[in-house]
């Protein structure tokens, strides 16, 4: 099994260096857009939220995957999912949602070209992400006990969590 | 390769004509990218041959160059959008401000390097860009809005928070000279009145937001070379002192060094040290209000510091302040409590000021006070004595609305000492009409130099010696962040525009490129009516009144001081002694297409 990308969202500057680092490394390019990774802001001010496929054990995106399609599956050693680009509906230009609707995080975003949508693998265990977060938010963590509970999470009460958090309230003026 | 390269990286604009809601795309010509880079340079250059000598700035005729870099977007900390237009604060020089944030990367995105704006609208409207996308939509709605609520209004409206919004505030709208232009609640293009151009033409913002990989002519290359200098960023967070300073504290931790060094402005210019500053300086706003810290595009210091006041009367309100914005109001205006220095600036930032402008002429008003050049009822009853927050901000008030008083403050220091009279002429701190920053000349006679040479008028951003100077107009072109030039050797720069622009740039050429840019927009000036040796001089106070307090107390810059080192100065950029560019010089550095201004000039200033 693979670690876990650990998000210690306080620290988050909100400068998109991990999806430099991620397109770089999986698109050959400079794509922000094309990223794993995004960085996210859903109000309460300017506080940046990273989303990321975050490989729940239950992997509901998985499940949730048309079965005469099953363009995704969660890969039992590693622990990651991952996706077959041709046979994902959305390759074929069907606007299929699914997967994206089940997931519990909301962090399904898609690919600008294709339109498949984009999971994080881990880089195969050496994540490029994490070597470039100057802040360190992000973090690698090998721990088989290791509690994400604060990532499984939807982004909206990840936001509502760290204003209070960083803030000292939930709402500010 | 060099065919390949001249169609397919010359920089790509939007040229859109507000008057006719017209959209078209734009190549530059090659010769000009490749000799003037991007942003700062280029605006230069594309400001001195697509507008015509003697036009009014806030003119619909008059143009605006929002422009990118070649690696804006590329390296870390490549994240600055360069704004060049004819400033309506001075009148006649060239005017240019910057913004970091992610704007500039999300254009790059988009597939643009830029936009053009011309024309006026004669209703008021925002742009929408989404890639091949631009569209003029209405802004009724959002008119009267402040820099804030605009941005947050446009992307509720587009339906997608990713959208990256510069915006206007009500001072822009309502044409105050000093006008900012506005993102991400905190980040401004603020000087020279950017923001008054906009409100000019009707245009109260633009919303971009880009799905596109950045166009690069060799991928691999540059890939190894931004990385290369992403491992420096990463080190210097805490190999390098000014790198931590910066990641650790923000710039506001500069108030105190430079108060103990005697320089900070103080009580609109009069003293050089600040007898309030433990109460606002230091690690105050560190331990008190701090919440998290905030970065540009892909950099990874972090050096904006992001707060909430947590006590006092303006408690909760978030803030986000840096030294620019703090120094003019605080110091300057005599303010000893932090609640109130950081809600100030952000005040200004709300309701789209340029704050280094705005606090400058706060403290003008009040020393016209104090001295009795403006009366309570020449003030409608505002009591403006040093650091009352509750007076300023009445004032600040009027200003925006622009009734009584603060009508004739929103003409700029110079308009309104002008306006004023009884001598208020000599407390008015600018040169050129651009309001000096946080600096007090007395004590830094190399700032006083700048403020006085500087194109775009008093400006630290200039640079104090030369080669500073050559750095700032390479980072503000390139873009990349001007805090680097401490952080990496500008040589990688060279190899990062050989990749990513397929040039074959060597770094021989640097010198010889930044005094091409620079000496482009000093004639730009001369053409537009500035005479150097007349309107390249500082404010009789610098030369005069002693500082009495602090380090540098007894300090002047005694004019014989200052008139040698300008001329020095003058003479190591290739001007004559009066600081006009010399012919030979100018075609030297490939300017001939200006000879014939400075020739008319000559002819007729003999």
């Amino acid at each position: 099994m693979l670690g876990r990308l650990d998000i210690q969202y306080e620290k988050c500057t909100g400068c998109r260096a991990c999806q430099m680092a991620c397109a770089i490394n999986k698109e050959k390019q400079i794509w922000p857009e094309a990223a794993r990774i995004k960085v996210v802001q859903v109000g309460k001010g300017p506080l940046d939220i990273p989303i990321v496929c975050h490989q729940c054990s239950d992997h509901p995106c998985v499940t949730a995957c048309p079965d005469k399609v099953k363009a995704l599956s969660y890969d039992q050693d590693s622990g990651v999912v991952n996706i077959e680009v041709d046979k994902c509906l959305r390759s074929q230009g069907i606007q299929c949602q699914k997967c994206s609707r089940a997931c519990p995080g909301m962090v399904i975003t898609y690919h600008p070209l294709t339109g498949t949508p984009l999971f994080c693998d881990l880089c195969g265990g050496d994540p490029a992400c994490v070597k470039a977060c100057g802040p360190q938010a992000l973090s690698y963590n090998l721990d088989p006990c290791f509690d994400s509970k604060h990532l499984n999470r939807s982004v909206l009460q990840i936001a509502c969590d760290l204003a209070v958090k960083v803030y000292g309230r939930e709402e500010i003026k | 390769m060099t065919g390949d390269y001249m169609k397919n990286f010359t920089f790509r604009v939007l040229e859109i004509d507000l008057s006719d809601r017209k959209v078209e795309i734009l190549e530059l010509p090659h010769e000009w990218v490749r000799n003037f880079i991007g942003g700062r340079g280029l605006g230069t250059r594309l400001l001195w041959e697509r507008t015509k000598k003697g036009l009014d700035p806030l003119a619909p005729e008059a143009e605006m160059y929002i422009l990118t870099g070649p690696l804006t977007g590329v390296v870390p900390g490549g994240a600055h959008t360069c704004f060049i237009f004819k400033s309506p604060l001075s009148g006649n020089t060239i005017g240019f401000s910057i913004t970091g944030a992610q704007f500039g990367t999300e254009l790059k995105c988009s597939g643009y390097d830029g936009i053009v704006l011309k024309g006026k609208s004669p209703k008021p409207i925002y742009l929408m860009i989404k890639d091949d996308k631009v569209e003029i939509k209405g802004a009724d709605h959002l008119w009267g809005m402040t820099t804030w609520q605009t941005q947050e209004k446009i992307k509720a409206e587009l339906n997608d928070p990713h959208f990256k919004v510069l915006a206007i505030g009500p001072a822009g709208e309502n044409l105050i000279r000093y006008a900012s232009i506005g993102q991400e609640q905190f980040r401004a293009a603020a000087r020279c009145g950017s923001g008054t151009v906009w409100g000019s033409k009707g245009l109260k913002a633009i919303a971009v937001r880009g799905t596109k990989p950045i166009r690069v002519f060799d991928p691999a290359a540059a890939i190894i070379k931004r990385q290369e200098l992403e491992k420096v960023l990463l080190e210097a967070r805490t190999s390098n002192p000014r790198g931590f300073e910066l990641v650790r504290y923000g710039n506001t931790i500069s108030l105190t060094s430079h108060n103990d060094e005697g320089r900070l402005v103080t009580r609109n210019y009069q003293e050089g040290y600040f007898e309030g500053i433990d109460e606002v300086g230091g690690l105050k706003y560190d331990s008190r209000y701090f919440a998290k810290s905030r970065s540009c595009s892909g950099c990874p210091l972090g050096c904006m510091k992001l707060g909430v006041i947590r006590d006092g009367q303006f408690a909760g309100n978030l803030v986000c302040p840096d030294f620019d914005s703090t120094a003019n109001i605080v110091p300057g205006c005599n303010i000893s409590d932090l609640g109130s220095m950081v809600y100030l600036s952000r005040w200004a930032d709300e309701q789209g000021f340029d704050a280094t402008s705005l606090g400058n002429i706060t403290g003008f008003a009040m020393e016209c006070y104090e001295k009795g050049i403006l009366t309570l009822s020449d003030l409608d009853g505002i009591k403006l004595e040093w650091g009352n927050t509750a007076a300023i901000l009445e004032l600040w008030q009027k200003i925006l609305k622009r009734e009584g008083i603060g009508d004739i403050l929103a003409g700029g220091v110079r308009f309104a000492s002008q306006v004023i009279g009884k001598g208020a002429e000599k407390l008015a701190m600018h040169c050129k009409g651009i309001e000096f920053p946080g600096f007090v000349p007395q004590s830094g006679h190399k700032k006083g130099l700048q403020y006085a040479v500087s194109d775009r008028g008093p400006s630290h951003h200039y640079g104090s010696t030369i080669d500073e100077q050559n750095q700032r107009v390479w980072a503000d072109s390139l873009t990349v962040c001007s805090w680097q030039r401490r952080l990496v050797n500008s040589e990688i720069y060279m190899d990062l525009l050989q990749a990513v622009m397929g040039w074959d740039i060597g770094f021989d050429q640097w010198d010889k490129t930044a005094e091409r840019m620079l000496i482009l927009a000093r004639t730009y000036n001369i053409r537009e009516g500035i005479i150097p040796e007349k309107d390249d001089v500082l404010p009789e106070r610098v030369h005069l009144e002693p500082l009495k307090k602090g380090k540098k107390a007894g300090s002047v810059y005694p004019l014989e001081k200052f008139k040698a080192d300008r001329l020095q100065w003058y003479r190591q950029r290739g001007c004559d002694d009066t600081g006009v560019p010399k012919i030979e010089h100018l075609n030297e550095l490939g300017l001939d297409f200006a000879v014939p201004v400075i020739k008319e000039f000559l002819s007729k200033n003999i």
